[in-house]
């Protein structure tokens, strides 16, 4: 009996003594890392950027000294950049250098443990970012935009809706930048038509490429490795009132097409301004050429 | 030729730095030294990150200062690129990131003074709140056309790019 009652007192003394054990803290790493990278719209710059998070279990322990880290890398693997920032976060931006293919991203972060007596962390992981550069550009066609079918909305304009190709290879969804310079010979008070800088999307599901129509003209959508390029101007008013009829001026505009941070191809674009009538109302009407340089 | 400031993040970009020369069709997970070990890989079982972690790491990844340098502009316009959000939803959410990358800079500076576990807990919850705050005036100031969206790339896209380390000290 004596024997036993130690027993019972031993493994009450056990289970005494267990129940603080259950009870301790249990240091745990729980460290997450996300990466990602995009392009700019004018298809000339990569951004990769990184974000991490402790949400570790630290009992006594202590993390400090984080710091995160993000870097991009050209098609072949070589590095276009890297930056490391104290703190959870940390962002690169790069130029590309107009190769199609599959850009990366990468990053991680660390921070020191106390229990460790030493730095801790995770990334690593490679994400791909597809880029696909045109090359070379020409234009498909153009379709006229009369000012009979803007009138009497408008009583100048109009000009051309331009079918523009890109090539080689599969290139929709790529991403072209216009810029446009020009000299202006109409009448002062007559706006300059040469001013803009817009981004084009590549291929027939992209916005602005379907069929439409515009000014009063239906248009046909563009096709694949193409997009569509409205070269117009308009006014409710008549712009040459107080000239003679058939007076005309003229504007010409240089424009470059660039991909991915390349020029891709240049154009010449000449906007002819005629003053005329319609339907016995004096109008000016306008003309629009385009001729790859 | 740069050297990198911390030796541990030199170790993992130079183990990163083999992976790239190689083409992957998919993601690839580098093992750096010291690397802890992947509980959670995103690209493999996105629906194991959970939504909390993974708008947090969205937001804090493209949200930018109320006064943007150009850098931090330039690439906050590439990733709402990829969102695909109308002009008014995409103006509301840069809105709201503004404010909770000023919460952010705040929580971090107070942690960057603290030391000890505490501080740590700290930081981890006032960064939920802030992030569940954001969630939650998104609902309010978006369509539901741009929360679709925007739920739909951290379901797809986000949790895709986390990756969860862990393991016992």
């Amino acid at each position: 009996m004596r024997h036993l009652r130690s027993l019972e007192v031993m493994i009450a003394a056990l289970l005494l003594s267990a129940a603080p054990l259950a009870a301790q803290c249990t240091p745990v790493f729980s460290f997450s890392v996300y990466n990602d990278g995009s392009v700019s719209a004018d298809g000339s710059t990569m951004y990769g950027y990184t974000s991490t998070e402790d949400s570790s279990t630290l009992c006594s322990c202590s993390h400090s000294g984080y710091t995160a880290v993000a870097a991009v890398y050209d098609p072949n693997g070589t590095m276009l950049g890297e930056s490391e920032q104290s703190g959870f976060s940390s962002s690169v931006s790069e130029l590309m250098d107009g190769v199609s293919g599959n850009y990366q991203s990468s990053g991680g972060g660390v921070a020191f443990c106390s229990c460790l007596n030493g730095y801790f962390g995770g990334g690593g992981t490679i994400y791909y970012v597809a880029v696909t550069c045109p090359t070379t550009i020409s234009l498909a066609g153009t379709q006229s935009l009369p000012l009979a079918n803007a009138y009497p909305s408008s009583k100048t304009g109009v000009g051309i809706m331009a079918t523009m190709q890109v090539a080689s290879g599969s290139l929709n969804g790529s991403l072209v930048t216009e810029s446009l310079t020009g000299t202006n010979s109409c009448p002062a008070g007559v706006a300059n038509a040469c001013v803009g800088g817009s981004t084009f999307t590549v291929g027939p599901g992209s916005p602005y490429n379907g069929a439409g129509t515009v000014f009063g003209t239906s248009y046909s959508g563009a096709g694949n490795n193409q997009f569509l390029d409205q070269h117009t101007f308009t006014s409710s008013g008549d712009v040459l009132s107080g000239q003679t009829s058939a007076y005309s001026c003229q504007q010409t505009c240089t424009q470059t097409y660039s991909a991915c941070g390349t020029s891709i191809g240049g154009f010449n674009l000449t906007y002819t301004f005629t003053h005329s009538s319609l339907s016995g109302t004096p109008v000016t009407s306008i003309g629009v050429t385009k001729v790859h340089q | 030729m740069r050297v990198s400031q911390y030796p541990y993040v030199a170790a993992f970009l130079a183990c990163q730095t083999l992976f790239a020369q190689h083409v992957h069709p998919m993601s690839t997970t580098g093992a750096g030294p010291g690397t802890l070990p992947v509980m959670v890989d995103g690209s493999k079982n996105p629906q194991s990150i959970p939504d909390a972690l993974a708008y947090s790491h969205f937001f804090t990844a493209i949200a930018a200062h109320p006064s943007p340098t150009p850098q931090e502009q330039g690439r906050q316009n590439a990733q709402l690129a990829l969102l695909q959000l109308a002009d008014a939803d995409s103006a509301a959410l840069t809105g709201l990131l503004a404010k909770f990358r000023v919460q952010l800079d705040q929580i971090e500076s107070n942690f960057a003074a603290g030391t000890g576990p505490s501080s740590l807990a700290s930081l981890q919850t006032q960064k939920s709140a802030s992030v569940a705050t954001i969630r939650a005036s998104l609902q309010q100031a978006l369509t539901p056309a741009g929360l679709n969206r925007i739920d739909q790339y951290v379901q797809t896209r986000v949790k895709t790019h986390i990756v969860i380390y862990g393991g016992k000290m």
